[in-house]
């Protein structure tokens, strides 16, 4: 019997002294965070990942903050998407979901390039792949601050990786005038850094010609026309090959036909992948007008309707005036059965490819960029400049090279407010649904009284009483507050002191 | 077969013919006598009956009887408190002294305590049981359903009918915001957390299911017992030669209620309205109830759908043999159109006593089952999802199908009618889409148990579980797609998705145990040592298949059989495993069953937590103190029982979601440069190495009591406070992540639970009651991050420090703008409003309505759910009646929205439409808005009209039994014969207007919402018993 307790006690305690090893299991599936970035290929991930950051979330802010609290776009209501409506009825609250997610999308991207400029630091690897990689690091972080530093004003400054998660409550507003020196200091430092153009597989990632569009559009901001003139002229000096107008005002926005050499930084997005590289914008400026589809060839294969978001007013599309060869991009063939009358979208983010592979519905993916900076727009600012500095004759030069290619004629009185009402207005125009005319109007000043004209409804055309409630809203009024964006409710709530909120929130 | 079938059916036959042929032709002989107890002292209301018959009669105040009985027969003396006994009557002798001994049973019974049972009497902590003949002649599909208030302090709710699905139970509240609050199952002593295994159980084979609420009687499964632990004992052998039992239910399944909606006249009328208000022109049809067809949607969606079981076994013993085998199919049928789960299973047992030392057994019980799920919930302008909401709201005036067989849609028979383009005809999406789950589940367990010396038992057992799982989704072309254009006669190819899973989880788990248990004369000691080990995996892979013209995918497609064309376009797997071991010891001491004392320690490690955390100590000690063994006290006659319990633990709860929450892994993105897509990696978000256990602290006081050998009484307090893993908010800054997992958040659970038992009428008719009632209290303690609220604090349910889980903030419908003055002086959102608009209360009197206007209209947990248990006997019918309810809460009409809006769209609810505002003068029933309100947003707003409350009382199972007499069956070769009638489900009071009040779940961080659930059915069935 002693026998049978003496194996049973060897086997019942045997396994007692498991070892602490055999507890320690890691994913098996994923990699983890605690052992990344030995070498300048997994570096190198790292940073595209900060790119992959740009899309979406980022992207579609830039572009929803642009063009919606403006007379362009609005919100065709149908669709109940209420941040959408909030932003363009001055009506935005700290808890409106465009903001939180470019907040944090924004951090995401500075946090990728943190980690990739300090790990390529420990790397210790110098020459032009140190420069190659942090060059667009440092890019892509100041470009990121230079977007939040006009939506938000002071926003925390974080210059590196945060290794303890509970350090970040130890981190406030940082005063505009310090981002906006850090913008400028690590944009200069990657002029240096990057190459002019990239080609073949290098095509889409950050150029010194982006560097210095950027660093131009910087100092315009700030009212420093003479720098700004000056980066302008740089990128303008290598006009050529690489780098000039498109004939075709369409072709720009082709998805056959990215990174033309109008594109001097665009977010990068690619029709029918897996996974889904998918531009959100196609569907958002798309009308989904009582289930008619969108059909700009006009040959009835179209079986694609979008989701309302980013809708074109009409007092923008009669801006367009006949024999503007951009209408080409303006769809107004959609007539709403109930309100009688035409409904007019952008083509700029319309995937023609969509129409060949036959996909359908409210989500057609489209592979057209989100063009951060192009051509005619450095043209446009570098005339902005040249006005405010009073070379009007050079200045109305460069805006004719846009309004012809537009197929315009150009007679503008040399007036200094002509000149710059004329520069705002093809601004409009020419870059209209590409994110700039919020941004346009917060820097020229002239937020808040064209925004009040728009509201009052004085170029209100003659449409359907439901259709006006939804591009002018009722009763709406826009206040000097709203020239900045509130930060995200949650992130106030987190840390009250140190992060206190835009006044009127 | 057909030959036992054959028997089985003549003995049914003959059990017919004999029923009523009762006639005895035996002398008769008049006996009297009296019945007392050990002591002497007569008993009242003892039933003597003649063995065998119907004929019996009750002893009177002196315990004296009189009875007629034939010769050669015997008498049964039952009192309830007593054990009963038969006398055989002697012929010539005429007059009898019974003496009944008292039933210990009730305190000896054996309770399940984990690793081991002790006598009722002897436990010192805090547990409920409930028995088999309470469990097993239910007609439900799922083992849970069966519990329903039967346990104090156990809270059940259904917030998915789906069939197959598990119900969601709570042992004392919720004590997690973001791990699981799943009590831990214990199955014949293997501990699990998958709630299927125990919900795939057969009911038949239960023995006893008890549950662990307090710290101190889980404390023994160290840290997974933090939510308290469901321990079942399945039925084994039984003594002598083999005895066959068959049982049979069949029946139906139906919704409980319908949703009132607009009929074709109202709806056309509504719409005319809406029309008429957003200034559309007039639509033909609606002046044309000729071209209607007049469609109950409902009616279509839902059915009357059969359900039947079966469960056959087999138990015995043969010498040092001990066996037990049983049978099960299940087939239920689901209320929604193409959905069932149909289950089969076997589960056998034996053990074989090798000599007088040893003795090893083996059980292993596989089942099979196969699901077709419909995902019900949603909002109705998606084209998967969303079948409810559709149900309701897609137009009454048109006919579910048209000429041709197609299905009816909008987008393709109704064009230019401006009805809601995305609502898809809801049958097309359930036929045309079949999602199945077929799944083998395998538990094995061997063991071997030796007593080399008297009171040692030394046990060693070895577990392991295998789940299959095989999944299939296909949705064919003739479903509408994301276009609408797809149908029967116009296969939509692009409609087409489809895809594949397979899963394996494989665990093992080895448990070894020694128990001794020693008396040193009045003392007696019980020690328990033991060690577990376990590995748990789970492994999926799933294959997603591309799905365009080009590429039909064929499987589960009638039409297409094509298996050629289908392409892998993407896929996933997932892989993970966790290791586990705890060492544990337990101590039971007992003075004169007077003095109870008992303690445990345990020290588990896992690999789930984070690196320097790993190991967790949890223990307990508990004792009782029986009263009414003390002298002074066993004078008093009435007072059966007295015991005061106490309690104190700690225990953990390891369920934290992830296997590797405390690391941060790596995600991939995608980017393109030069047209080629390149991936990165990031990391998801901060590594937290400290990341360790949610420990549950817990305090619980109990009282038992028995009066009259008759009633008996248990009142319980407790006070659990529980330290929760959460994913803690951060500032989002650093762009890693805006949460952190870590231990953070302190919740409270307090309560009472009270149960009372007794016999109301105890004499031929027999009237056997238990109530029971439980009242929790849950409150937010305290956040680390320093928060003073968890989750979100602008949206409907919200979670305060210092008030309870769950609290309800929402805009007060303040009901109609009446006219225009009315919208003048009214306050608004965003300046919207009309006249017939929805209005809603500027509760802060500041002008405006805005988010700031949402106020706290209460708590979606209720203060307090119950049960009451009904048995009624008389000769052979038997009738159980449970009820179950609760109070104090409230639940969202989640998907009430999709319905609310009364647009020239969709139709509507009745209650928010029929009575609608038409004019100023016709201002309606205040809470129904005008149709065709150009400001749709206002009906969208979490809104007071939709909120109910949870309260509800229930008759859950009412069940009426017939046993035939003994000698017919002795007649025809069976040992028994029971016929039944169930219903379940059969009505519920409660003020909510949807499917089922059960459908917004349990309440808590963020529940108490009904989305569209698949609602809990009503199931009525006839069942008969056979034990041959």
């Amino acid at each position: 019997m002693k026998k049978y307790i003496a194996i049973l006690f060897v086997v019942l305690f045997s396994l007692v002294s498991c070892k602490n090893s055999f507890f320690d299991l890691y994913p098996t599936d994923q990699m983890t965070a605690e052992n990344y970035m030995n070498d300048v290929e997994e570096v190198n991930t790292v940073l595209t990942a900060a790119y992959s950051a740009l899309k979406g979330d980022f992207g579609d802010a830039i572009v929803y903050i642009g063009d919606l609290p403006t007379d362009n776009a609005f919100d065709y209501k149908v669709n109940n998407w209420s941040d959408g409506i909030q932003l363009h009825e001055s009506s935005v609250t700290s808890q409106n979901g465009v903001f939180s997610k470019l907040w944090y999308a924004c951090y995401q991207i500075i946090n990728r390039c943190c980690m990739v400029e300090e790990a390529m630091d420990k790397l210790g690897v110098t020459g032009s792949t140190y420069n190659d990689i942090v060059g667009q690091a440092k890019f892509l972080r100041a470009y990121t601050y230079y977007v939040m530093v006009r939506v938000w004003g002071d926003v925390p400054l974080v210059k590196e990786d945060i290794k303890n998660y509970m350090d970040v409550f130890e981190y406030g507003r940082t005063p505009k005038a310090e981002v906006y020196a850090y913008i400028v200091s690590e944009l200069s430092a990657a002029v240096s850094m990057l190459p002019d153009f990239r080609y073949g597989g290098e095509k889409g990632r950050v150029t010194a010609t982006a560097c210095n569009a950027i660093l131009g559009d910087v100092y315009l901001t700030q009212g420093d026309y003479t720098k700004a003139k000056e980066y302008f002229q740089k990128v303008m000096a290598k006009e050529g090959a690489d780098l000039g107008l498109l004939d075709d005002y369409a072709k720009i926005f082709d998805s056959n036909n990215v990174n033309n050499k109008e594109i001097i930084f665009s977010i990068q997005y690619a029709h029918n992948q897996t996974p889904i590289q998918r531009n959100y914008l196609g569907p958002s400026t798309l009308g989904n007008i009582q289930g008619i589809f969108i059909d700009p060839i006009g040959d009835g294969r179209s079986k694609i309707f979008g989701i309302n978001s980013i809708m074109m007013t009409h007092e923008l599309e009669s801006k367009f005036v006949p024999g503007d060869k951009r209408r080409s991009v303006v769809y107004t063939k959609c007539i709403s059965p109930d309100y009688n009358c035409s409904i007019p979208m952008t083509l700029k983010y319309f995937d023609y490819q969509n129409i060949e592979d036959g996909n359908e519905g409210y989500m057609p993916d489209s592979g057209c960029h989100t063009i951060i900076s192009r051509y005619s727009d450095i043209i446009l600012k570098y005339a902005e400049c040249l006005a405010n500095e009073g070379n009007l004759t050079e200045a109305i030069k460069q805006l004719a090279r846009i309004r012809t290619r537009a197929g315009l004629e150009t007679n503008v009185p040399a007036d200094k407010a002509k000149v710059l009402e004329a520069i705002a207005d093809e601004r409009q125009l020419e870059l209209c649904i590409e994110g700039h005319r919020w941004f346009d109007l917060v820097r020229t000043g002239k937020l808040l009284s064209t925004m009040t004209t728009f509201y009052s409804r004085v170029n209100a055309p003659a449409v359907h009483a439901t259709i006006l409630q939804f591009e002018y809203g009722d009763n709406t009024a826009i206040d000097e507050h709203e020239l900045l964006y509130p930060i995200p409710y949650a992130q106030v709530e987190l840390n009250p002191t140190k992060l206190p909120q835009n006044p009127g929130y | 077969m057909p030959k036992t079938l054959l028997l089985f059916l003549r003995r049914i036959a003959s059990v017919f013919l004999l029923i009523g042929i009762c006639a005895s032709s035996y002398a008769q002989q008049r006996v009297t006598g009296k019945v007392v107890d050990p002591a002497g002292d007569p008993i009242i209301g003892a039933g003597v009956m003649v063995a065998g018959t119907t004929i019996g009669v009750v002893t009177d105040i002196n315990g004296n009887f009189s009875i007629s009985a034939p010769s050669r027969s015997s008498l049964v003396v039952s009192c309830m408190g007593y054990l009963e006994q038969t006398v055989s009557i002697v012929p010539g002798q005429n007059a009898y002294t019974i003496v009944l001994n008292e039933d210990s049973m009730l305190l000896d019974e054996a309770v399940a305590i984990g690793y081991g049972n002790l006598p009722k009497r002897s436990v010192t902590t805090a547990v409920s049981t409930v028995k088999a003949e309470r469990i097993e002649k239910m007609p439900v599909g799922s083992l849970g359903e069966t519990l329903y208030g039967q346990l104090p302090g156990l809270y059940i709710l259904q917030s998915d009918g789906q069939p197959g699905a598990n119900v969601t139970m709570r042992i004392r509240g919720t004590g997690s915001l973001t791990a699981s609050s799943d009590p831990l199952f214990v199955i014949d002593g293997f501990p699990t957390n998958n709630a299927s295994l125990f919900s795939s159980l057969s009911a038949e084979d239960i023995a006893d299911v008890t549950i662990l609420k307090d710290a101190a009687s889980a404390a023994i499964y160290g840290s997974r017992a933090g939510n308290g632990v469901v321990l079942v004992t399945t039925k084994k052998s039984l003594q002598g030669a083999p005895k066959v039992s068959f049982t049979f239910q069949g029946g139906i399944s139906q919704p409980q209620r319908y949703i009132d909606v607009l009929n074709a006249a109202e709806f056309a009328q509504m719409i005319k309205d809406a029309r008429a208000a957003n200034g559309m022109p007039a639509l033909a049809i609606l002046d044309n109830p000729s071209q209607w067809h007049e469609t109950n949607w409902q009616k279509e969606f839902f059915r009357t759908a059969p359900f039947q079981r079966y469960n056959v076994s087999v138990r015995g013993t043969n010498n040092a043999v001990r066996y037990s085998i049983s049978a099960q199919y299940q087939d239920q049928q689901g209320i929604v159109q193409n959905s069932f789960n149909k289950r089969i299973g076997v589960k056998g047992d034996i053990q074989v006593d090798i000599n007088k030392y040893i003795t090893a057994g083996l059980s292993l019980a596989p089942t099979y089952s196969i699901q077709r799920r419909q995902n019900t919930a949603g909002g109705n302008t998606t084209y998967t999802t969303g079948t409810i909401a559709e149900a309701v709201t897609f137009p009454p005036i048109y006919s579910p199908y048209v000429e041709n067989g197609d299905y009816f849609q909008i987008m393709q028979h109704a064009v230019g009618t401006d009805f809601n383009s995305e609502l898809r005809n809801p049958l097309s999406k359930l036929l045309e889409v079949n999602d199945d789950y077929n799944t083998l589940q395998t538990l094995a367990n061997a063991f071997v148990q030796v007593t080399p010396i008297d009171g040692l038992v030394v046990k060693s057992e070895f577990n392991v579980t295998l789940t299959n799982l095989k999944h299939e989704y296909y949705r064919s072309p003739f479903s509408p797609g994301s276009s609408s254009m797809g149908n029967k006669s116009n296969p939509n190819l692009l409609a087409i998705d489809a895809y594949r899973g397979a899963g394996f989880n494989y665990n093992w788990y080895w448990s070894s145990t020694a128990t001794y248990t020693k008396n040193f004369g009045l003392h007696k000691l019980i020690a328990l040592l033991g060690y577990d080990l376990a590995y748990y995996s789970n492994y999926y892979v799933q294959q997603d298949d591309r799905t365009d013209a080009n590429y039909p995918v064929a499987y589960g497609n009638y039409n297409i059989k094509n298996v050629n064309g289908a392409y892998i376009w993407t896929g996933s797997s997932t892989n993970t495993e966790y290791d586990f071991d705890a060492m544990f010891a337990r101590l039971n001491y007992d003075y004169n069953n007077k003095y109870l004392l008992s303690a445990s320690i345990r020290r588990d490690r896992s690999s789930k937590f984070g690196p320097d955390n790993k190991a967790g100590v949890f223990w307990s000690v508990s004792g009782a103190w029986n009263i009414a063994e003390e002298p002074f006290v066993k004078r008093i006659d009435w007072l059966d029982v007295a015991k005061i319990r106490a309690s104190y633990g700690v225990t953990g709860n390891d369920n934290i979601g992830s296997y590797y929450a405390w690391t941060s892994t790596l995600n991939t993105s995608t980017y393109t440069f030069g047209g080629s897509a390149v991936t990165g990696y990031y990391p998801s978000g901060y590594s937290n190495r400290s990341l360790g256990w949610e420990t549950n602290k817990q305090v619980d006081v109990g009282l038992d009591f028995g009066f009259f050998k008759k009633l008996s009484l248990t009142i319980d307090w407790y006070r659990r406070v529980s330290d929760a893993v959460l994913s803690a908010s951060i500032p989002n800054l650093n762009g890693k992540s805006s949460t952190v997992t870590m231990n953070a958040g302190s919740i409270l659970n307090h309560g009472l639970e009270i149960a009372i038992s007794a016999p109301i009428i105890d004499r031929e008719f027999k009237w056997m009651s238990t109530f029971n009632i439980a009242f929790n209290r849950n409150k937010l303690l305290s956040l680390a991050t320093g928060n003073d609220y968890y989750g979100s604090v602008s949206g409907m349910v919200r979670n305060y420090v210092g008030r309870p889980l769950g609290d309800m903030y929402l805009y007060v419908n303040d009901g109609v703008f009446i006219d225009a003055d009315d919208v003048a002086k009214s306050a608004k959102f965003m300046g919207m409003g009309s006249p017939g608009d929805l209005k809603y209360a500027d509760t802060n009197n500041d002008g405006v309505v805005n988010t700031d206007d949402m106020v706290f209209c209460g708590n979606n947990m209720p203060k307090f759910n119950a049960g009451w248990m009904n048995t009624f006997t008389w000769r052979n019918w038997d009738l159980a009646l449970n009820f179950d309810g609760q109070y104090g809460g409230l639940m969202y009409w989640g998907f009430g929205y999709a319905a609310g809006l009364n647009r020239h769209m969709e139709n509507a609810f009745a209650i928010y439409s029929r009575n609608r505002w038409r004019s100023p003068s016709e201002p309606g029933d205040g809470i129904s808005q005008r149709a065709g309100s150009s400001n749709v947003m206002l009906a969208l707003f979490s809104q007071t009209r939709y909120l109910f409350k949870s309260d509800y009382l229930k008759l859950r199972n009412i069940t009426l039994g017939y046993t035939l007499p003994k000698q017919v069956c002795k007649a025809v070769g069976l040992s028994a014969v029971r016929f039944s009638a169930n219903a379940q489900n059969l009505f519920s009071l409660d003020e909510y207007p949807g499917y089922s009040i059960e459908a917004g779940g349990m309440g808590g961080a963020t529940g108490g919402t009904d989305g569209g659930t698949y609602p809990a059915v009503r199931t009525i069935t006839f069942g008969i018993n056979i034990n041959f």
